[in-house]
């Protein structure tokens, strides 16, 4: 090889070292080093961003029950600007979704950019549209809040308007925590767009929370709507209203009104059924608020439980004004305070009002939380309507010593109470179920207003007030439970004329058991009922039935105890297990006595086909008697006793 | 020192098994991923279906229906008198 070759070689050996290891330095430049501006322009290339849509957790109730729940649905829309020919695309809308064909030829207008066609429909109508492969149509997928009770709760949890945001209730209040915003989602995409790699993770956050745990029983809950609905049709009220709540805590089980409206529907109701009345509406709360009155004369040890009070046989004079009781059987001369309570006696609480005197009402009625927002999580809240200092008279105050003169919402009313039950505190009352942590540092919720002495004076005089016979409470009283408690009776304020309404009345029960260690704290509310307007035979009830269906829930219910002096189960009774016959081959009837209902029926049910049972316990009376011949006809009737009925 | 025809073989072999095996893991990796979106789409699915069968669960366990279904059986409610709490052996009530 001559020499000239070897160095034109070497040149060109020596410029393809150079070519490539510019390119071998420029390739590191490019894939090793890092390189932000590169990174972006790659990561745009080969991923796509998915956008989810806004999502609503769940709410639960306190034991893990669905409230309310999303579920995915599909919705239509149309960008008609882009349609190839409006009226192929009516003709196909009309086919698959319904309607007519002029109806979709005016939605799809083609001055707009961008119109819904069909909002929320079934998946498998939106995968038909899908199908169609059209230009200018598409579909999004999107959530719908549903709630699976229908009207239960519906005033607790309130509703979403079709784009999910909460217009009412809990779903209102709690907006902010309930929705989950759309999220952005970016995995890698292959050459033809489709998904080709994972999530490359989420610009939004995940659900921040895996639902809302409610306060709320859902059983109790229906049992007290149930009750509701009852008394609304019997009383014919106007509205009709419950609150059962944990006074410990301030956590409400149920609380519920009279009329109502499905969340699924909430445009089919009428406006005002979708109104809270228990937080947002205002009633002069009558003879419940001399509870408050009495026990801040105790407080302040202006009074005791036993001190008399001159009732001047059921007349007092205030001003020119002559206050008289209500009720004509309770014209007393003098009544200790437990008995003004359970009488509910108007004079005897003008008395005690007037004891107070007006700074002290007033005080009191702070106090209470009457003149704020119990802080309940239900948007829209209202407080109570009272006078300023300057402005209550005499007569005034002597009003609002039975609870007229001032108004009062009725979670408001209920919440004073739980100072009553709980040791003395006033709690905010709550929907939303914290951990059991947080339930252990609070407790109890709330600030001392009066002292324990005072609350279990105060509960003494409430359990009085349902145990006398004559007491206006004493429909509230249940077998083997002491129940505490007071009713109600305002006329109803005429806001517009001015004075009270002929014939309108407002009836109310608080009260709380059992009353050694309350459990529930139960307030209910009729206004307006049209048949019997006093509290004691309107209200009372109420309570009482949904009180024995609060106490149906604790895991250890109340005892109930086996009455002395009737049948007992003998231990040496055997129950047995075919009738006796005659030497004729009759059956004899066999002594039942001390034999369960099931060991009784299990024997009879195979010989004889009629048996008539009253009474519950063991068996005490039966017919026939023992050793009477019996057939398959003979009419045999047995009698229970033993527990409490 | 020059590599026998041999060694050049062996080293080309080598090299190609390598480059298979590159390929090989590449495109298992990307039929993996395919797998993964469908099987994540499916999980989507599932969730949709299980949460509709939530809510119908829902439905049909409502206290307002059980109490219905209830009533149409002959079976109410039992009131708090009819309900006995039986306390363990040797403990007062």
């Amino acid at each position: 090889m001559s020499q000239w070759l070897k160095v034109r070689l070497g040149l060109v050996f020596f410029c393809f070292f150079c070519f490539f290891s510019l390119v071998g330095f420029r390739l590191v430049q490019l894939q090793v080093l890092p390189n932000q501006a590169l990174s972006e322009l790659s990561q745009k290339q080969f991923t796509k961003t998915d956008r989810k849509a806004p999502f609503r957790v769940p709410v639960y109730d306190r034991n893990h029950q669905e409230l309310a729940v999303s579920m995915p649905v599909s919705s239509i829309y149309a960008h008609p600007k882009k349609l190839v020919s409006r009226r192929k695309t009516a003709a196909l809308l009309t086919k698959h979704l319904g309607g007519s064909p002029a109806k979709w030829l005016q939605k799809l207008d083609p001055k707009k950019n961008f119109v819904w066609l069909q909002r929320q429909l079934s998946e498998e109508k939106a995968q038909q549209i899908k199908n169609l492969n059209l230009a200018g149509l598409g579909v999004e997928s999107e959530n719908k809040r549903v709630y699976p009770n229908g009207p239960l709760a519906s005033q607790v949890l309130g509703y979403t308007d079709i784009d999910g945001n909460g217009l009412a209730g809990i779903e209102l209040s709690l907006n902010a925590t309930l929705l989950q915003d759309k999220q952005r989602i970016k995995y890698a995409k292959d050459g033809k767009g489709n998904k080709s790699y994972i999530e490359r993770g989420r610009e939004s956050s995940e659900s921040s929370t895996n639902g809302i745990h409610l306060t709320i029983d859902r059983r109790l809950q229906a049992m007290v709507e149930q009750e509701l609905d009852q008394v609304k049709t019997e009383s014919k009220a106007k509205n009709v209203m419950a609150v059962v709540m944990n006074p410990k805590n301030g956590e409400v089980l149920a609380l519920a009104q009279r009329p109502s409206f499905d969340p699924n529907n909430p445009s089919q109701s009428h406006p005002e059924a979708r109104q809270n009345l228990i937080t947002q509406s205002l009633y002069e709360p009558g003879s419940t608020l001399k509870v408050l009155f009495a026990a801040e004369a105790i407080e302040r040890q202006l009074l005791k439980a036993d001190t008399v009070i001159d009732c001047g046989n059921g007349k007092i004079k205030v001003g020119q004004t002559t206050i008289s009781e209500s009720d004509k059987k309770h014209q007393h001369s003098a009544l200790p305070l437990t008995q003004v309570i359970a009488y509910s006696s108007n004079v005897g609480a003008v008395r005690v009002a007037q004891k107070l005197g007006t700074q002290a009402a007033v005080e009191l009625l702070q106090k209470y939380g009457l003149t704020q927002k119990t802080g309940i999580e239900l948007s829209g809240e209202t407080t109570g309507a009272l006078r300023s200092k300057e402005a209550i008279t005499p007569l005034l105050l002597a009003t609002m010593g039975f609870g007229q003169g001032l108004s009062t919402t009725p979670i408001q009313l209920v919440t004073a109470f739980t100072p009553f039950a709980n040791g003395g505190y006033l709690v905010t009352p709550t929907l939303i179920k914290y951990s059991t942590e947080k339930d252990d540092t609070h407790v109890p919720f709330g600030e001392r207003v009066i002292s324990e002495e005072t609350a279990e004076t105060m509960r003494s005089i409430l359990v009085a007030a349902t145990e006398d016979q004559k007491g206006t409470g004493y429909l509230a009283k249940i077998a083997g439970v002491r129940v505490a408690g007071k009713t109600g009776t305002a006329q109803k304020y005429d806001s517009q004329g001015g004075g009270y309404k002929s014939g309108k009345y407002y009836s109310s029960f608080v009260g709380f058991l059992p009353a050694e260690d309350p459990q529930f704290l139960i307030g209910v509310m009729v206004d307006e009922p049209k048949q019997n307007y006093y509290a004691s035979l309107v209200a009372t009830p109420l309570f009482k039935r949904i009180a024995e269906h609060s106490l149906q829930l604790l895991e250890k219910g109340p005892a109930q105890t086996v009455p002395q002096n009737t049948a007992s189960r003998r231990k040496d009774i055997i129950a047995p297990k075919e009738l006796a016959k005659t030497s004729e081959g009759q059956w004899v009837m066999p002594n039942l006595k001390g034999l369960t209902l099931n060991e009784a029926m299990t024997l009879l049910n195979r010989y004889v086909n009629k048996v008539e049972v009253s009474g519950n316990g063991y068996v005490t009376t039966q017919n026939p008697e023992a050793g009477t011949v019996i057939h398959e006809n003979t009419a045999v009737g047995i009698q229970l006793k033993g527990f409490s009925d | 020192m020059t590599p026998t025809k041999n060694q050049f073989v062996m080293m080309a072999a080598i090299l190609f098994l390598l480059s298979a095996g590159v390929i090989w893991i590449r495109t298992a990796n990307v039929r993996a991923t395919y797998e993964f979106v469908a099987k994540e789409k499916e999980l989507e699915k599932l969730k949709q279906n299980s949460q509709g069968l939530r809510i119908r669960w829902a439905q049909l366990t409502t206290p307002q229906r059980l109490k219905l279904l209830a009533s149409q059986l002959g079976l109410d409610a039992p009131r708090l008198s009819q309900v006995f709490r039986h306390q363990p052996a040797g403990k007062p009530q």
